[in-house]
């Protein structure tokens, strides 16, 4: 068999003139779920183009700078809040999507998730030994493997010995990473190569396949007719000022899937002519793993901002314990060592002036944990637009959320005391400060609302929906667009609850899947 | 005048400015003080006159730019070696991260400075909030992060972090707090962005 004629990656420099682009199949969005789905049909010999709006960065441009990385992977540099104005929504916008920024903690779903989208939303198709053999290649593919004792920097290791004390279980998180040399930059982009996010795997291996990605282009009009889309208006993007130009690409293909990540991919079907009417739960059922953060002063350094984010993981508070009576006992979070540079450290000191410089004149002896709750299913948000078209999320922190947040903070803060920290303050507007475990209790009083906790948002999930029709639904469990014959969503929006566990691997698995749907439809 | 690039639509056309002076509106009505025609922050310009720093800004209107840099210097540490809010660079740095986020975004956070300003007579103060003194300032600015009014935390509360984001985001402020710098001190590498934001702000890139 001959090699494949490599495709290649375009960019706003290269896209100066209006044309029309045909390929078998057209993908929108270049992250976990646009990136793994594309490897799978380039490597299957389809012809697939892959549109990102944001730019092509290689390890070339890198360079560990807190703000210019942020600036060139994060989505509108991460200052989106959620429409009360208390929560910071991270994402990707670039070649790779968030994975090029984000940690690789790499979990398998739980099994108890997928039975519950099993049972509870009539997923099919999607259960461990139906996903199993994508993890089996995709752990391979990104070499993922459980955190080794190396990798664990302080405060990975007073988090683990920690949870020992208090008896909570926890384990290595498992990896995708290869010859990391423990910069602390995950957040910057990898100049290593050795975080294995989508630009150093599933982009080059589609690239090498055939696919031809566009950077610098934004998918904006389908145009359909009887439930087949034809075509994709399109436009480049300015990269320098970062504004949508006026010049026009337009793709013709057999099929499209969406895969803008979990913020954008329902607001792009919501701006479709008609399609919000014809998919009421367009932009429901949305989550995205809220996180509460305490920080802590230690006797020690810590150094919280080099080695790997999370070694070390607690996963016994991961499901919500509920009494007999069906009130609410713990739990409902993963707990991990938090690792920021001291740009977004500073930021999330709720103190100011002198006190704040104290705190920060003592940064290498600033250690801290981090939670992301599992939204309850009852207690999940909703995605609208913007009056710019962009995404506005509305999200209720309803009374069990709450009540999660609270015992997050209430655990963080016991496990930090247990492990020798000398004060505590919690991340929010309130600046709580505790002394000493007998002021845990005054996280009883905190009140827990929106701009209270600074919280950030990095796993979103839900907006498009899977499930049994239009009714409770936006795709069916091909991921196909209810009433669409080629229109497919494979990212996180197609999650009926959030995962649990941090995401990835069940984007990637879930688009091995949707690519052997687009296949069968391709014939 | 603003300038176009070829094929690119100009600021201006792509402000919604529309949405601004609602949510101004909106907000007016918390602040029930007359600041009458004086709070006319949907009529600035975005670039009728330059920042405090003298060059050009391209998001902020000047007014903006001097609520922000007012709100920085209160929240920035003044001992421990720690450099002030204009080395830092804060507001120039607010003007540029604005100048590339969606309308909405950018909208959203030049109205909320413009709340800021006017806000004070509502907590006592008589003065805009540039002309508070330090104290004053950082008084009120905890007062609105812990309010009980939502609209007011998010103002408050998102100023605030942002502006200590780019405070600590930058290298003056690293000896001071002892970080060590980016792994290998590597230097920075500018992106198309920030070369744009240098050459239309008359800074060198
Ligand atoms: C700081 C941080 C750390 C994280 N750490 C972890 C971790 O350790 N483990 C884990 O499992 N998960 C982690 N996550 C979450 C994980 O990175 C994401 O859930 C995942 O990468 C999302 O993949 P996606 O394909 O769904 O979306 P994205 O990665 O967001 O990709 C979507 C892409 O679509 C593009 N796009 C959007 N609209 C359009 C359009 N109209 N036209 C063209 N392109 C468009 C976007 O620019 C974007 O690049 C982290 C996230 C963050 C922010």
């Amino acid at each position: 068999m001959s090699a494949p004629t490599p495709g290649r990656i375009y960019q706003w420099t290269d896209l100066t003139q209006m044309q029309t682009i045909r390929a078998e199949v057209c993908v929108i969005g270049s992250g976990c779920g646009g990136a793994t789905l594309a490897r799978q049909l380039a490597m299957a010999g389809h012809d697939v183009v892959v549109l990102e709006r944001g730019g092509y960065y290689p390890e070339s441009t890198f360079d560990q700078s807190e703000l210019g990385m942020n600036a060139k992977l994060s989505a509108d540099r991460s200052m989106r809040a959620s429409a009360d104005g208390g929560t910071l929504l991270l994402s990707g916008n670039n070649v790779g999507g968030a994975s090029v920024h984000y940690w690789a903690d790499s979990y398998r779903t739980p099994d108890d998730r997928l039975q519950l989208w099993a049972d509870r939303y009539g997923v099919t198709g999607h259960d461990a030994a139906a996903l199993a053999p994508a993890w089996d290649e995709i752990t391979a593919t990104l070499n993922v493997h459980p955190a080794t004792e190396e990798y664990h920097n302080r405060m990975n290791q007073l988090l683990r010995a920690g949870a020992e004390q208090l008896g909570w279980e926890g384990h290595p998180v498992p990896q995708a990473r290869k010859g990391c040399v423990k910069s602390g930059h995950c957040m910057q982009g990898c100049m290593y190569r050795a975080k294995q996010s989508q630009l150093v795997t599933h982009i080059p291996q589609a690239v090498a396949h055939g696919a031809r990605v566009y950077a610098d282009v934004e998918a904006r009009e389908l145009v359909w007719e009887g439930g087949k889309v034809k075509a994709l208006h399109a436009r480049v993007v300015h990269r320098p000022s970062n504004r949508v130009s006026d010049i026009a690409l337009t793709i013709e293909a057999k099929a499209f899937v969406l895969a803008a990540g979990g913020y954008y991919s329902a607001p792009f079907l919501m701006r479709q002519d008609g399609l919000q009417s014809q998919l009421p739960m367009l932009g429901k059922q949305f989550g995205m793993n809220p996180t509460a953060m305490v920080h802590g002063l230690y006797d020690e350094d810590i150094v919280l901002w080099r080695n790997i984010p999370a070694a070390f993981g607690v996963e016994h508070f991961r499901l919500a314990k509920f009494d007999e009576a069906g009130a609410y006992v713990e739990g409902g979070y993963l707990l991990m060592a938090n690792q920021i540079q001291p740009g977004l450290l500073g930021s999330m000191m709720p103190v100011m002036g002198d006190e704040l410089g104290q705190w920060m004149s003592q940064l290498p002896r600033i250690g801290g944990t981090i939670a992301w709750i599992d939204d309850p299913a009852d207690e999940l948000g909703e995605l609208r637009l913007a009056k710019d078209g962009t995404p506005k999320v509305h999200y209720p922190y309803g009374p069990l959320t709450q009540a999660i947040l609270r015992d997050t903070i209430k655990k963080q803060a016991q496990l930090q005391f247990a492990v020798g920290a000398r004060k505590l303050m919690v991340a929010g507007a309130d600046a709580l400060q505790l002394n000493s475990p007998a002021d845990i209790d005054k996280i009883d009083q905190l009140e827990i609302r929106a701009g209270g906790l600074f919280m950030a948002a990095p796993h979103p999930a839900g907006g498009c929906v899977m499930g049994r029709s239009a009714k409770d639904s936006v795709t069916d469990s091909s991921h196909r667009v209810h009433g669409f014959d080629n229109l497919f969503v494979a990212d996180s929006s197609v999650f009926p609850t959030p995962v649990s566990v941090d995401p990835s691997f069940t984007i990637m698995a879930f688009s091995y899947v949707a690519a052997e749907h687009v296949r069968q439809h391709l014939g | 005048m603003e300038q176009q690039t070829a094929g690119v639509p100009a600021f201006s056309e792509l402000d919604g400015w529309g949405l601004a002076r609602r949510r101004v509106v909106r907000a007016l009505a918390l602040v029930p003080t007359a600041v009458g025609g004086s709070f006319a922050l949907g009529a600035c310009s975005a670039h009728d006159a330059p920042g405090p720093d003298g060059r050009p800004l391209l998001a902020l209107s000047a007014a903006q730019a001097r609520t922000l840099e007012a709100v920085a210097e209160a929240v920035a540490p003044t001992a421990g070696g720690f450099p002030s809010a204009r080395e830092a660079e804060v507001m120039r740095r607010f003007d540029e991260e604005l100048s590339f986020v969606s309308p909405s975004i950018r909208d959203d956070l030049k109205a909320a400075l413009g709340v800021l300003e006017y806000l004070p007579p509502l907590y006592g103060h008589f003065g805009r909030f540039s002309h508070l003194d330090r104290s004053a300032r950082q008084a009120l600015l905890q007062q609105m992060c812990s309010s009980r009014v939502e609209l007011l935390r998010a103002i408050g509360g998102n100023v605030k972090i942002l502006v200590q984001f780019f405070y600590f985001a930058h290298p003056k402020t690293w000896a001071a707090t002892g970080y060590d710098g980016p792994f290998g001190r590597l230097p920075e590498r500018m992106d198309d962005q920030r070369r744009w934001y240098a050459e239309h702000t008359g800074a060198s890139a």
